[in-house]
C-alpha cells in the first residue's frame, strides 16, 4: 500500500511537471537544441572534410581587379562529436569579408551540411549573427522559406531600430532549409552575399551561421 | 555462466555490431533498431522462462526506489535548465513522430534491460563487483560508439566528449546494472524509463553547457547508487542470490588501513601544493595560449626552474611577470642598458617580437621541459567554473518579462516541493530499513 502511494506521488509529480513543461514551451520561443538524446542521435554539422571556397564578381578583364576577398572557416570551438556514430563536425561556420565595397558580391558555393547522427532529420532554419555585435540581422524571407534571406544593418544613428539606408550586406541561403537528410547524408548549398552602399571601405565584416534541425519521421 | 547466457550475450553483441556499423535511412532508421531490440527482448523472455519468472526476480522496494531516483534525476535536470536555459526538443511531436519514437524507445529499453537483467542474473554471482563492471562496460558501449572514443585529435574536444557523453552514460549504466543485479530488469527499467521518456517526449529540454551536463549526468546516478545501496539490506542481497559473507577483518586493521589511505592522500596533496608554489625550486605552469606553438601547445604543462638572469641566453624560453600576468616566450635578443640587461622576447608563433622588453627583476625562471597535454583537465575545469561565474553574474538578465518570471518562479516552487517530497520518501525508506517509523 505504501509503495503504491509513493508511486502515485511520483506519477502525479511527473505529470504535473510535464504539463507545466508544455505550457512553458508554448509560452517561450526557444531555439531548437541539438540532439542530446540517447538511443539515437540527431546531429547536424558542417562537413569538416569539405573544402570551403568562394567566387566573387571582381573583373579579370580588361585588367585584373582584386580588392575584396572572402574567407570562410569552421569555428573549431563548436566541434560536435556524435556518440553513436563516432563522426564529428562543426556547428558554426564563420564568414569574413575583407575590403568589401558597394556592389561587391561574393558566393560561398561549397558549404556542406552533414547528418552525422542515426536519425533522419529535417533542416528547419538557421541562426545568423555578427559575433562582434556591430551589425544587426533582420530576416526578409525567413526560414522555413527556401531560399531564405535577410540583411545585416548598422545602427548608424544609434536609435536602436533599422532605418532605410542602413543595410550593409544582404545574405541569401540557398538549398539548405527544408532539406531532409538521412543518417550519413549531406547536402550542398550556397551562401550569397551582396554589399550595399553604406558598406565601409577598408573594413572587415564577419558573421556566423548555424543551422537547426528537427527529427524527420518519414513521408 | 550457463549456455543460455552465452546465447543472450551473442545476440546482444550481434545487435550491437549491426547497429554500430550500419545506419539505414528512411523508416528503416527506426524499424531496424526496433526489430533488433525486440528480438533480443523476446528471446530473453523465452529463455528466462516467461514474464512471470522475470517478475519473480523483482524486489518491489528497490524497484520503487529506482523509479524515484530516475524521476529525481529529471527534477535535477529541470532545475539546471531553469538556472541555465531550456531549448525546444529537436524531436517530432506530430502523432506519427510520437508513435515512432514510442516504438523505438520502448523496444530499445526492453531489449537492453531484459538482456542486462538476464546476464547479471546468470553471470558469476560469486563476484558481483566484476559482474557489474563487465556488464556496465558492455552496455555503455551500446550507447557510445567505440569509434567515438578513438578518433580525437583535440584534447579539449575529447574532455568535453567524455564529460558530456561517455561518463554520464557510464554512470547511468552502472546504476542500471546494479539495480538489475539486486532487483532484476524491472528495477533497471524503472530507473531508465523515466529518463528516456523525458528525453524523447518532453517538448522542452534543458540546454546545458557541457560542464553542467557532465556534473549532473555523473553525480545524479552516483547519488542514486549510494541511496539505493544504503537502502539495500542483507535480506535483499540474499534474495537476489548474492553472497554476503561476514566481514572478518579486525576493526583495528581496518582502521589502520583507513589511516594509511588518508595519510597517503594528505602527503600527495601537500606535495602537490608545495610543487605548484615553487617550494622545490621549480614551477609547473599550464600553457593557456598558442603563442609558443609548436614548441609548446595549449594544454601542455611547462616546468620552469629559478635561474640567475645573467645565465639566460638567446634562444632560452623564459617565464616572466608582465603586470599581473605570467608570460612564457623565447629570448631573441639581450640588450645591455644603463639600468641593466633587457631581454627581448617573442612567441614562436608570432611574427614580431613583443613590444615591451623584459627586465631581470621580472624573470621567474627558465623552461627546462614540458609535459604534453597534461594540463587540459585543469583548463576544462577552469572553463567549467568560468561558466558558472558567468551564469551567476548574468542571472538577473535572464528573467526578461514578468510573465516568464511568474512561470519560472512557479516551476521553482513546484521543483522545491518535489525535492522535499523526495527527501521525505528517501528518509522513509531509510527508517523502514532500520525498522523505524516514518518521519512525521
Amino acid at each position: 500500500m505504501e509503495n503504491k502511494k509513493i508511486a502515485a506521488i511520483a506519477l502525479i509529480i511527473a505529470i504535473t511537471l510535464s504539463a507545466v513543461g508544455f505550457a512553458y514551451a508554448h509560452w517561450v520561443d526557444y531555439a531548437t537544441i541539438n540532439g542530446k538524446i540517447q538511443m539515437g542521435s540527431m546531429t547536424l554539422v558542417f562537413d569538416p572534410t569539405e573544402l570551403l571556397d568562394y567566387t566573387d564578381n571582381e573583373l579579370t578583364l580588361p585588367e585584373p581587379k582584386d580588392v575584396g576577398s572572402g574567407k570562410i572557416y569552421y569555428d573549431t570551438l563548436t566541434r560536435v562529436d556524435d556518440a553513436h556514430t563516432g563522426l564529428y563536425g562543426y556547428k558554426v561556420l564563420v564568414f569574413e569579408i575583407h575590403d568589401a565595397y558597394p556592389q561587391y558580391r561574393i558566393d560561398f558555393t561549397t558549404v556542406v551540411l552533414l547528418n552525422i547522427g542515426t536519425i533522419p532529420i529535417h533542416i528547419t532554419g538557421s541562426t545568423i549573427w555578427d559575433p562582434t555585435g556591430v551589425l544587426n540581422w533582420t530576416w526578409t524571407t525567413p526560414p522555413p522559406h527556401s531560399p531564405c534571406e535577410g540583411f545585416f544593418w548598422k545602427d548608424f544613428n544609434h536609435n536602436n531600430v533599422y532605418d532605410t539606408g542602413e543595410e550593409i550586406m544582404h545574405v541569401k541561403i540557398v538549398n539548405f532549409v527544408s532539406h531532409q537528410l538521412e543518417p550519413g547524408e549531406n547536402t550542398k548549398g550556397e551562401v550569397d552575399i551582396d554589399f550595399y552602399q553604406p558598406a565601409e571601405p577598408c573594413h572587415t565584416y564577419q558573421f556566423n551561421i548555424e543551422f537547426d534541425a528537427t527529427q524527420y519521421e518519414g513521408p | 555462466m550457463n549456455r543460455n547466457a552465452y546465447i543472450i550475450l551473442a545476440l546482444f553483441l550481434a545487435v550491437y555490431i549491426l547497429l554500430t556499423l550500419y545506419y539505414p535511412g528512411g523508416m528503416m532508421a527506426y524499424a531496424l533498431p526496433s526489430i533488433c531490440w525486440t528480438t533480443l527482448a523476446l528471446t530473453t523472455i523465452y529463455i528466462a522462462g516467461g514474464p512471470a519468472k522475470i517478475r519473480s526476480w523483482t524486489n518491489n522496494r528497490i524497484t520503487l526506489m529506482a523509479l524515484l531516483v530516475g524521476v529525481l534525476q529529471i527534477f535535477i535536470l529541470i532545475d539546471a535548465g531553469l538556472i541555465n536555459k531550456f531549448g525546444n526538443s529537436p524531436l517530432s511531436f506530430a502523432p506519427a513522430g510520437i508513435a515512432i519514437n514510442l516504438i523505438v524507445v520502448s523496444s530499445t529499453l526492453l531489449g537492453m534491460e531484459l538482456s542486462r537483467g538476464y546476464l547479471t542474473k546468470n553471470l558469476s554471482r560469486k563476484n558481483p563487483t566484476l559482474t557489474v563492471a563487465a556488464i556496465t562496460i558492455l552496455y555503455t558501449f551500446a550507447n557510445v560508439s567505440i569509434f567515438a572514443l578513438i578518433n580525437f585529435q583535440d584534447p579539449l574536444a575529447y574532455t568535453k566528449f567524455m564529460g558530456e557523453n561517455f561518463l554520464p552514460i557510464l554512470t547511468e549504466n552502472l546504476l542500471a546494472t546494479y539495480l538489475a543485479l539486486i532487483s532484476g530488469p524491472i528495477a533497471s527499467l524503472a530507473y531508465r524509463a523515466p529518463l528516456q521518456a523525458f528525453q524523447w517526449f518532453s517538448p522542452i529540454l534543458p540546454d546545458l553547457p557541457w560542464g553542467y551536463a557532465a556534473l549532473i549526468g555523473v553525480m545524479a546516478p552516483i547519488i542514486g547508487f549510494i541511496a539505493i545501496n544504503m537502502a539495500t539490506t542483507q535480506k535483499d542481497l540474499t534474495k537476489a542470490g548474492i553472497p554476503t559473507p561476514r566481514i572478518r577483518t579486525p576493526k583495528l586493521r581496518k582502521s589502520q588501513k583507513s589511516t594509511k589511505g588518508w595519510l597517503a592522500i594528505s602527503i600527495f596533496l601537500v606535495l602537490a601544493v608545495w610543487t605548484s608554489s615553487g617550494l622545490f625550486g621549480f614551477y609547473p605552469t599550464i600553457i593557456a595560449s598558442g603563442s609558443m606553438t609548436p614548441a609548446m601547445k595549449v594544454g601542455d604543462i611547462a616546468i620552469t626552474v629559478s635561474t640567475d638572469p645573467s645565465k639566460i641566453q638567446v634562444g632560452d624560453i623564459i617565464q616572466y611577470w608582465q603586470g599581473q600576468e605570467m608570460n612564457m616566450h623565447r629570448v631573441v635578443e639581450i640588450r645591455q642598458t644603463e639600468s641593466g640587461e633587457q631581454f627581448i622576447t617573442k612567441g614562436d608563433a608570432n611574427n614580431v617580437p613583443d613590444s615591451t622588453p623584459v627586465s631581470a627583476d621580472q624573470i621567474r625562471g627558465k623552461l627546462i621541459f614540458s609535459i604534453p597535454k597534461l594540463g587540459w583537465a585543469s583548463i576544462a575545469l577552469k572553463e567549467f567554473f568560468a561558466n558558472i561565474y558567468t551564469f551567476i553574474i548574468t542571472l538577473p538578465q535572464t528573467i526578461t518579462s514578468t510573465g516568464a518570471s511568474i512561470i519560472k518562479n512557479g516551476i521553482y516552487i513546484t521543483s522545491a516541493l518535489a525535492l522535499t517530497a523526495y527527501s521525505y520518501l528517501l528518509l522513509t525508506y531509510k527508517n523502514q530499513r532500520k525498522g523505524g517509523k516514518n518521519p512525521k
